[in-house]
């Protein structure tokens, strides 16, 4: 408990006095965890959105189903 | 973002959009402005909303013959509305009988499209570790945890020389300026070369991979601040790229942002980089595209940078 506490501390300092200083130190976490943490798929991703009006067009006439249109600004499948 | 984290995380949704709905996800700005089948049909759809004003982001039902059939875009976070409109559409719904394909012509796109042969990789980002101030508003809440997307094109030219074991500095400017950003709760501003005032970048052939090892500090003169490291493995087989797993992260402060709100102090930001899969997501530009300067090959801060450390 001892050790977990002391390095607790230590990642709090390294950040706290940093503060000013040109170079600061993040906890320490591996290549393979954040990136199997971030590059996932998410829910939102298990529908399959269209970008291409034509193909939604087709696909509308041709499945007999109504269309629905994700409108935000900014771009809904990317940076928004 | 909000949408993302709340509205379209709800499994009974999920299923009725993919179940019995063609999901069309266009960008406003682009769709408004374009003088096609596709721009007619939106403005067409969308003048018919109910509201006397309204920005035209939102959500629409409608049928393939530009038949509003419902349009709104309060509340947000959904309140269950969502489901409610999307069950009634699906039991009303009887498909036009008589409806024109549409022409096949060229699009009228104004966003930008790849150079030919550029490979597209998934840009996902994170704040790991931040603290916030309290706030009543539940948008703020919920896309605190939110993973920022966006897309790096990576051109032909990069491919073959990555394929000679050399990280091109076109490439790692790129990705650097516009992708080492926090676009967790909104349009972020990108880095300026000037910000970019230490690199070091290692590429090591590793059983048949690249492994890269890097670190940046980033500075834009008072606002904000990154200080990160760089590792992951790239990986080519016969010329073609089939790997591209980067994770860049470290410290990042701001002192304010261009939008939503500001974390309290230092916190720790991750941006990974992975090879875009088969979903149309790929064909959305990266939002940096629209700067000019986003495939620039020339007067590289980072070239300024390697060649010093190499003197």
């Amino acid at each position: 408990m001892k050790t977990i506490w002391l390095a607790a501390v230590g990642a709090v300092m390294a950040l706290t006095s940093a503060a000013g200083q040109e170079t600061k130190t993040a906890p320490a976490q591996d290549f393979a965890t954040i990136h199997a943490a971030l590059c996932k798929k998410e829910k939102w991703e298990t529908v399959a959105w269209k970008t291409d009006f034509r193909e939604v067009h087709a696909a509308s006439l041709k499945e007999g189903k109504p269309i629905f249109i994700w409108a935000m600004d900014g771009q809904t499948l990317g940076c928004t | 973002m909000v949408d993302r984290a709340s509205t379209f995380a709800d499994e009974e949704t999920l299923a009725l959009l993919r179940k019995g709905y063609i999901a069309f996800a266009p960008s406003v700005t682009e769709i408004l402005k374009s003088r096609d089948p596709a721009g007619d049909f939106f403005r067409k759809v969308a003048t018919q909303r109910p509201e006397p004003k309204h920005t035209k982001q939102g959500y629409y039902i409608c049928s393939p013959d530009g038949t509003l059939l419902k349009g709104w875009m309060y509340p947000r976070p959904d309140d269950g509305t969502m489901k409610r409109y999307l069950k009634e559409a699906m039991e009303k719904y009887q498909a036009p009988t008589e409806v024109a394909a549409i022409d096949a012509g060229r699009p009228d796109r104004f966003a930008p499209q790849p150079p030919d042969g550029a490979v597209v990789a998934e840009v996902y980002t994170k704040l790991l570790e931040a603290n916030w101030q309290k706030v009543n508003l539940a948008r703020f809440e919920l896309i605190r945890g939110a993973i920022g997307r966006d897309r790096l094109w990576i051109t032909k030219a990069e491919v073959q020389e990555l394929s000679k074991n050399v990280f091109p500095d076109s490439l790692l400017e790129r990705l650097i300026r516009y992708n080492f950003v926090d676009n967790t709760h909104g349009v972020p501003a990108a880095w300026r070369g000037a910000d970019i005032k230490e690199l070091t970048i290692k590429v090591s052939p590793d059983q048949g991979k690249l492994k890269i090892d890097g670190s940046v500090r980033l500075d834009d003169g008072g606002n904000r601040h990154y200080d990160a490291k760089l590792e992951g493995f790239v990986e080519l087989k016969g010329g073609t790229l089939t790997r591209f797993d980067l994770v860049a992260h470290g410290v990042l402060t701001a002192q304010k942002t261009a939008v939503g709100e500001v974390p309290i102090g230092d916190t720790t930001f991750a941006a990974a980089f992975t090879l875009a899969g088969d979903a149309d997501s790929r064909r959305v530009p990266p939002l940096f595209t629209f700067d000019g300067a986003y495939l620039r090959t020339d007067k590289l801060r980072v070239s300024e940078l390697r060649t010093t450390a190499t003197k």
